[in-house]
């Protein structure tokens, strides 16, 4: 009796769940598989910035005296005002010298003079999609933030709504009418990775909460200095009074290697170039640790003046700094980095499998089931496009995103009666669209045809669109 | 050892589908320390944080091994032919939805970072580590009464509890 009670309150809980779990994944769905779609991309930025110039000269080896000579190069040809000036480093993602200030970013020929001006915009609309949604950045930020926290809520719901979870733990039915297969993959997907959901929820909705908490704690105990408060984790900047000079970079760079000889430097930045109040910030990757990086400050004449202590301060402290690298996956190299591109795409088939279930489920069919289908498989399409008219016309790059997405979702819902038949139909375009690409990026960029940097992309994508098209014909020949 | 290491992490998630299979304890054990092992192993290659990442994570790729290997075809069913309906909205439903995913959205954000401040400057440690506790006990926070306010019945006394507590933790932080 007793027995009977307990498995009826657990079925009535599990019922419960998973009608919240519905409610809350249909709030945030496509907003969410945008997210999950941009930030798997987004494992390999640097592979795209790099891909968008591939003529650009490439070395991982970086002298001081070289860098110490593209800075002054640079100062010399740009000397608006700028908060910062900034040297980044080579490393193994984009193994290129940069020299930028707050406005203009610069490559760094092998002699230190100044080569192409850095530009990759397309890379940077994907960047702006996956932080901000193309909204106003701060509200963006915290829409984008919430979703990591909804993130969080379907994993609880999702797993509470799921009695049978040890049972079915590696259930898989292939095939059916797709809703078997489809509710197979949503929950082994989303149960095997629920560790990796769960870091980068929360690590999502930190971005978002950051900023809230800075605003609370400045409110309730600095009388609302917000800088105050953020230098209880982030080590404030030390009040200097010099007199005014050029950087002494070289110095800086020179010490480094002695002080932290197995450290990978990041980036160099020039604090308040120009003012009394100027430093230089070595951020240099420690070796084995999670943490963005161990900070070392100099002043204008390079002499060492302190550390962040990142590496081994307070546990909150590190645990901050780690959030970062711990979200976006660039922390061993290309392992991490392909672990984290393939179990962002589960994560990407989890959020759409969940509308899926949900359209299959309903007793009655509307708009909505072409709209989703056609969102899914538009999205990537229109990312694609987008590229697509960035390389061939160097212009409208997040206008056309969102105009292919909006134009390509009317087109759809007015011209299509069968899901299966839109789905096949835009896993053509979507192979059609990629290798399209790939032709007019290999013709744009004909001389640096053996680059790295412009081949490893292309030949993925070329596989990419393969598999796309091989889906697509499998769903034709399929009887 | 990188090798050694992903040799148990796929032996121990095919002992672990075989333990499911035949429901034999003594599987589940033995699948459970070679999955164990196979993290301690990522150790020497990646160091004890990267080691925990990469061993934890694999496994949700890992696993797609043996599922693969178990799957199976379902019966073929009929496909159910739906009758198709033309939108239509309730805009009373829609507004009070809208309302919810607000509160949902950013109310509650807003309530768990305060509840989560008040409750970690309480407890007896170092400032910057009450803040990276507080930061995650936040999205936690945030999570769970989202799904507490979805569940409940009852969603204006939820709201009004929330809302409670909430002023109750700002009181404490701001009233001096």
């Amino acid at each position: 009796m007793k027995q009977s009670s307990l498995a009826k309150q657990s079925g009535d809980i599990a019922k419960e769940s998973l009608s919240a779990h519905r409610w809350l994944g249909l709030l945030v769905s496509a907003f969410m598989y945008l997210i999950c779609l941009t930030g798997t991309l987004l494992v390999f930025d640097q592979e795209f910035e790099r891909w968008e110039q591939p003529s650009v000269d490439e070395r991982l080896n970086v002298t001081p005296e070289l860098a110490a000579r593209a800075y002054h190069n640079f100062i010399q040809r740009y000397d608006a005002e700028t908060g910062h000036h900034h040297l980044v480093f080579p490393g193994i993602g984009i193994p290129r010298l940069v020299v930028e200030d707050d406005h203009v970013a610069h490559f760094v020929e092998s002699d230190g003079s100044l080569g192409e001006i850095e530009s990759a915009p397309w890379t940077k609309m994907l960047i702006d999609l996956h932080y901000y949604l193309h909204l106003p950045k701060t509200f963006g930020m915290i829409v984008v933030s919430t979703l990591g926290a909804i993130l969080c809520a379907l994993i609880v719901s999702g797993l509470l709504a799921h009695p049978r979870i040890v049972k079915d733990a590696f259930r898989f039915r292939r095939g059916g009418t797709g809703m078997q297969e489809n509710i197979d993959l949503h929950n082994r997907l989303s149960v095997w990775a629920t560790p990796f959901h769960l870091v980068i929820g929360i690590t999502g909705a930190y971005f978002g909460l950051a900023s809230i908490f800075i605003v609370v704690i400045a409110t309730a105990f600095e009388d609302g200095d917000t800088e105050a408060a953020v230098a209880k984790i982030f080590e404030p900047e030390p009040q200097l009074e010099q007199v005014i000079q050029i950087a002494n970079v070289k110095k800086a760079l020179e010490d480094i290697k002695l002080r932290d000889p197995h450290g990978k430097l990041l980036f160099l930045t020039v604090h308040e170039p120009n003012t009394p109040k100027q430093f230089i910030e070595l951020y240099v990757q420690q070796p084995q640790r999670l943490i963005y990086s161990e900070n070392y400050r100099y002043d204008s004449k390079g002499n060492f003046i302190q550390k962040g202590g990142y590496s081994d301060g307070e546990t909150g402290k590190q645990f901050v700094y780690s959030i970062y690298r711990a979200h976006f996956g660039d922390f061993a190299g290309l392992t991490s980095k392909l672990l984290y591109f393939v179990l962002g795409m589960m994560l990407t088939i989890v959020s759409a499998t969940g509308i899926n279930i949900w359209l299959h489920k309903r007793k009655t069919k509307d708009i909505v089931n072409l709209l989703w289908p056609a969102f899914v498989w538009l999205t990537p399409s229109a990312l694609v496009l987008s590229a697509i008219l960035q390389i061939s016309r160097d212009a409208w790059v997040y206008q056309s995103f969102w105009g292919a997405l909006a134009l390509g979702l009317i087109i759809c819902c007015k011209n299509y009666q069968d899901e299966d038949k839109l789905r096949k139909h835009l896993k053509f375009l979507l192979c059609l669209c990629l290798v399209v690409l790939v032709c007019i990026h290999t013709i744009q960029h004909f001389d640096s045809v053996g680059a790295l940097a412009m081949w490893q992309v292309n030949l993925v994508l070329i596989l990419c669109a393969g598999v796309v098209g091989f889906s697509g014909l499998r769903r034709v020949l399929k009887p | 050892m990188l090798l050694i290491a992903i040799f148990f992490s796929v032996v121990g998630v095919c002992l672990l589908c075989h333990a499911w299979k035949t429901k034999r304890l003594i599987y589940t054990v033995v699948a459970s320390v070679l999955l164990l092992a196979s993290i301690v192993l990522w150790v020497p290659a990646y160091g004890l944080e990267f080691a925990l990442f990469m061993g934890v994570f694999s496994l949700a790729i890992l696993v797609w091994l043996p599922i693969t290997l178990e799957s199976q075809k379902p019966r073929a069913y009929k496909a159910v032919n739906k009758a198709t309906l033309a939108v239509s909205i309730n805009w009373r439903g829609l507004a009070v939805q809208t309302s919810h995913a607000f509160f949902v959205l950013f109310g509650l954000m807003l309530c768990s970072s305060l509840i989560a401040i008040a409750f970690v400057y309480s407890l007896p440690m170092a400032e910057a580590n009450q803040i990276a506790s507080g930061l995650i006990l936040a999205a936690v926070l945030w999570a769970v009464l989202a799904f507490c306010f979805v569940l409940s019945i009852k969603k204006l006394r939820c709201f009004l509890i929330i809302i409670g507590v909430s002023t109750i933790s700002a009181a404490s932080l701001f009233v001096k």
